[in-house]
């Protein structure tokens, strides 16, 4: 049932012949509660990324933007409104289904980077390959290269702690693409990075989702992050401000 | 893979929790393991005993250590009321192929096989007139050898070779001194051994069984008293002592089973910790893909490896622990048992089931963690905002608490009317959740005493958890209570585990304090079934060197539907050479009261059990109809569990008629 549903889903990826996922929502909600009160974190709002396509979302401190992010990851449901995946409402999906669907066809990369600091950089890079059970003869070779590609070859066998921010953020990159996923979800992927290391990093994820025909939504507060995407939209209280292409 | 290679990641991070927690799973294992093997070994002791005394035989006649003719077995077999004679010599050997000394039986073939247990597994008993010998299974195993062997032997004639021609299996007789016995034919021994026309015992069997007391006093009377006509003990006859090693048992059984939710608790909380722990690095792997039931099998792993190895280190330390309980319990196994050489019994199937035991409390104890750790929603496990809000402690807490712990105690303490189970259960439901509540009001207090002198002396700010446990009060009862549960375990076991063997101790010296004590059979002070002549007390006393004997019989009553023990004592003389643990009132007085007759002593068990106090009246049932005694004093003795009534013997002849005695000393 998981698997049909998910094969199905990347099926009609493929039949595009793009590798990105078309995302959309529509007039989607999301209500949280704080005590007694009831705080509207997304209110109606309508969204169409298209396959490929690199999307930045600004918007200042509590403006959405996360909540945006985890609905469209499944780590959330809406209130009201629907997301579609590559035209598939997700909202009927069980959590069984969401989890595969995010394993296989989802990257993340987290402001706070969010590696496994008990495994080495090679093995949280490898993370993805590692849950669905692939031998090691089969994912090291893949790191080796990927690591190559980012300047981190001599580092496999570093912890965490052992890596800077950069360093943490570009193993997080390379995580949240080995497994070749259709959909990148960045949230702040720069906001815990100097400026030039910021720069390299975001240069580094768009090179890459180019060529593989990705498709981002990244989220930020720096307009001169923001200025990396392909359309750029901004929150405000939920709903959004404005919308541009570039 | 992933999961296992997580889960060994945490432990290396986390070292020392991780250590804690395996040995106090090891500990706890060991307790049980112990504490069964302790079981075990006086299970076997009192089967031993059992089947050494018991089969068929109702009278045994014992020689002195040069032996009795072997005319004397022509005397017993033609006294009347004896069905069978069967002779045997016994005598303690050294064997060259085992250390230390080893038991020789000398046996009738074909006639001590009726009256003993001899399973034999292999081979078949040694054949009269030859060298041969039978073995148990348990003895060779320790010498590594096989039928067919030859074992050297010293004899009177020195050196001599024996042929192994049977090996029997570890029951009956053959677990005679733990196995070391060797069996062979009476006139081989008796050749081998200088015991010549000589024999140690002859075990008798009568008609009529019920007619044992006749029968003991003709022998003894036909036979002299060169020799003792000892009635054996059947399991019933050391009632007292029996109840005591079932009681002991059952605290090593509650206390195994307190070990094992020890183990529990110990899991459940170190994985709860461990799941808050990794909540964000479980956030993050749910967030990537990871189904909740790949995250409650990581939680199982860690379970299962701590189980693991803290199972399989518990039975290897269980294994000396059994063995140092045990050797703290031998002397109490060999005076009640008679036993030379008690040792641990524990098969490897009962190794098997613990280590099973342990690891499978471990993965039960891992269940509700686990569950939780998979319903961690990952966008909130990967936010880092962390409550900063500072409970306190309710006064609430202080309040129920105290009250809780107040009305357990005096259920404790006033609530002897109520059922023991009831009693027990009001009891410690009310102490453990006084406790669960008293903890973080308890524990903070304490900790903030503590922390000016940890930053005077160790240099420690805010290093004592005060300000988590100030957050979280749950924290406080999940740290604490172990802490607490461990303790009290610990003491509880120390302390009853010493009290029951101090009472077996003082049983046993109260039997032997007197410098001689005379009785009909190696172990009477609870029997009465037999008894000795009142006359004898009176030759005892009129004996060279003796100062006083006093005449004492042990017996039983019901009372209220209910076995109570009655003792009876010639008090005048018993006073001086016996102090017993008298509560109230005073010794002096409570002696003085029993010595004058018409009223009792109760034991402090009956005491609280039946809410009896001094003064108050004591309707026995006698053949002379209810008489009222009034209760003079109250001692402690855990003879019974229903209770003890301790009486002027005077008073049993005249109520009962009867003038036998089971001692006197």
């Amino acid at each position: 049932m998981v698997e049909t549903a998910v094969t199905r889903l990347r099926e009609s990826i493929k039949a595009n012949q793009t590798w990105g996922c078309e995302v959309r929502l529509d007039q989607v909600s999301k209500q949280y509660t704080q005590g007694k009160e009831t705080v509207d974190a997304l209110d109606k709002v309508s969204l169409d990324v298209k396959a490929g396509e690199f999307l930045a979302v600004m918007g200042a401190s509590g403006s959405g933007k996360s909540t945006l992010l985890n609905l469209v990851a499944g780590l959330d449901k809406p209130s009201q409104g629907d997301i579609f995946l590559n035209d598939q409402a997700i909202s009927g999906w069980k959590d069984n289904q969401l989890t595969l669907f995010r394993r296989r066809e989802i990257g993340f990369v987290f402001q706070l980077f969010n590696l496994i600091p008990t495994l080495t950089a090679e093995e949280n890079a490898a993370l993805p390959l590692l849950m669905a059970s692939q031998p090691r003869s089969v994912w090291q070779p893949k790191v080796s290269d990927w690591l190559e590609r980012v300047g981190l070859n001599s580092h496999g066998k570093h912890y965490p702690a052992e890596l800077s921010g950069g360093q943490m953020q570009r193993i997080a990159i390379v995580r949240a693409l080995i497994h070749q996923p259709a959909l990148i979800l960045a949230d702040e992927p720069t906001g815990n990075l100097d400026s030039k290391t910021g720069d390299q990093m975001l240069f580094i994820l768009k090179e890459i989702t180019e060529d593989l025909r990705v498709t981002v939504i990244m989220v930020t507060h720096d307009p001169m992050v923001a200025a990396y995407g392909h359309t750029l939209i901004t929150l405000k209280d939920g709903r959004i401000l404005d919308s541009a292409a570039r | 893979m992933l999961s296992i290679k997580l889960a060994l990641a945490y432990f290396r991070r986390r070292k020392l929790r991780a250590t804690f927690t395996t040995l106090s799973v090891a500990v706890a294992i060991a307790a049980v393991v112990a504490l069964q093997g302790l079981n075990g070994s006086m299970d076997y002791a009192r089967g031993e005993l059992a089947d050494l005394l018991g089969g068929q035989v109702q009278l045994e006649v014992k020689a002195p250590l040069g032996g009795i003719s072997d005319s004397a077995l022509a005397t017993v077999q033609k006294t009347a009321g004896v069905q069978s004679a069967v002779p045997f010599v016994q005598k303690d050997i050294q064997v060259k192929e085992l250390s230390g000394f080893t038991t020789m039986m000398g046996i009738v073939p074909g006639k001590n096989e009726k009256i003993h247990t001899y399973q034999v597994v292999q081979g078949r008993m040694p054949a009269t007139g030859q060298r041969e010998i039978a073995v148990p299974k348990n003895l060779l195993r320790r010498i590594q050898g096989q039928l067919g062997d030859t074992l050297h032997i010293q004899t009177m004639k020195g050196m001599q070779d024996f042929s192994l021609v049977g090996i029997l299996e570890d029951s009956g007789v053959a677990r005679a001194n733990s196995g070391a016995v060797v069996f062979m034919p009476l006139d081989t021994a008796q050749n081998a051994f200088g015991l010549n026309g000589k024999l140690s015992n002859i075990d008798v069997i009568l008609k009529d069984p019920g007619n044992v007391l006749t029968v003991q006093r003709e022998l003894q009377v036909s036979l002299g008293n060169a020799v003792e006509v000892l009635t054996l003990l059947g399991g019933s006859e050391n009632r007292n002592a029996n109840k005591m090693l079932d009681f002991i048992k059952g605290l090593d059984n509650v206390y195994g089973f307190m070990g094992l939710f020890l183990v529990l608790y110990v899991i459940f909380n170190s994985l709860r910790v461990a799941v808050v722990e990794q909540r964000s690095q479980l956030g993050i792997l749910r967030a990537l893909g990871w189904h909740r039931w790949e995250i409650r099998k990581l939680i199982i792993i860690q379970a299962s490896i701590i189980g693991v190895i803290g199972s399989t280190l518990g039975l290897l330390l269980g294994r000396y622990l059994a063995q140092a309980l045990l050797s703290t319990m031998s002397d109490t196994l060999r005076g009640m048992f008679k036993i030379s050489n008690p040792s641990l019994r524990f098969t490897a199937h009962d190794y098997a089931i613990t280590w099973l035991v342990g690891v499978l409390a471990c993965l039960i104890a891992a269940w509700l963690p686990a569950w939780k750790a998979a319903c961690i929603a990952p966008s909130e496990a990967m936010s880092r905002q962390y409550s900063n809000n500072e409970c306190g402690y309710s006064r609430w807490r202080v309040v129920v608490g105290t009250i809780l712990m107040i009305a357990s105690w005096a259920i404790l303490i006033y609530g002897n009317n109520l059922s023991l189970m009831v009693q027990g259960t009001l009891t410690m439901t009310g102490i453990v959740i006084g406790a669960a509540i008293l903890l973080p009001p308890l524990l903070i207090l304490f900790l903030k005493r503590l922390e000016p002198l940890a930053e005077t002396f160790f240099g420690l700010i805010g290093c004592l958890g005060v300000r988590s446990f100030q957050r979280s009060p749950r924290r406080a009862v999940a740290t604490g209570m172990p802490i607490l549960l461990g303790l009290s375990v610990s003491f509880g076991f120390l302390g009853i585990f010493a009290s029951a063997d101090l009472t077996l101790a003082n049983w046993l010296k109260a039997l032997i304090s007197p410098d001689i004590v005379i009785t009909q059979g190696l172990q009477t002070a609870a029997s009465n079934q037999v008894g000795l002549p009142e006359a004898l007390v009176e030759r005892v006393r009129n004996v060279n060197g003796v100062k006083v004997a006093a005449g004492i019989r042990t017996t039983g009553i019901q009372w209220q539907g209910n076995p109570i023990d009655l003792q009876l004592y010639d008090v005048a003389a018993w006073r001086q050479f016996i102090n017993p643990p008298v509560l109230e009132p005073g010794k002096e007085q409570a002696m003085d009261a029993l010595q004058q007759g018409g009223n009792v002593w109760i034991s402090e068990s009956m005491a609280l059990q039946y809410g009896l106090h001094i003064g108050e009246k004591l309707a026995i049932s006698t053949p002379a109809g209810a008489i009222q005694f009034p209760i003079s004093a109250i001692t402690k003795d855990f003879n019974s569990f229903n209770g003890s009534v301790y009486m002027n013997r005077q008073d049993y002849i005249r109520y009962w008629a009867t003038t036998r005695l089971i001692m006197s000393g």
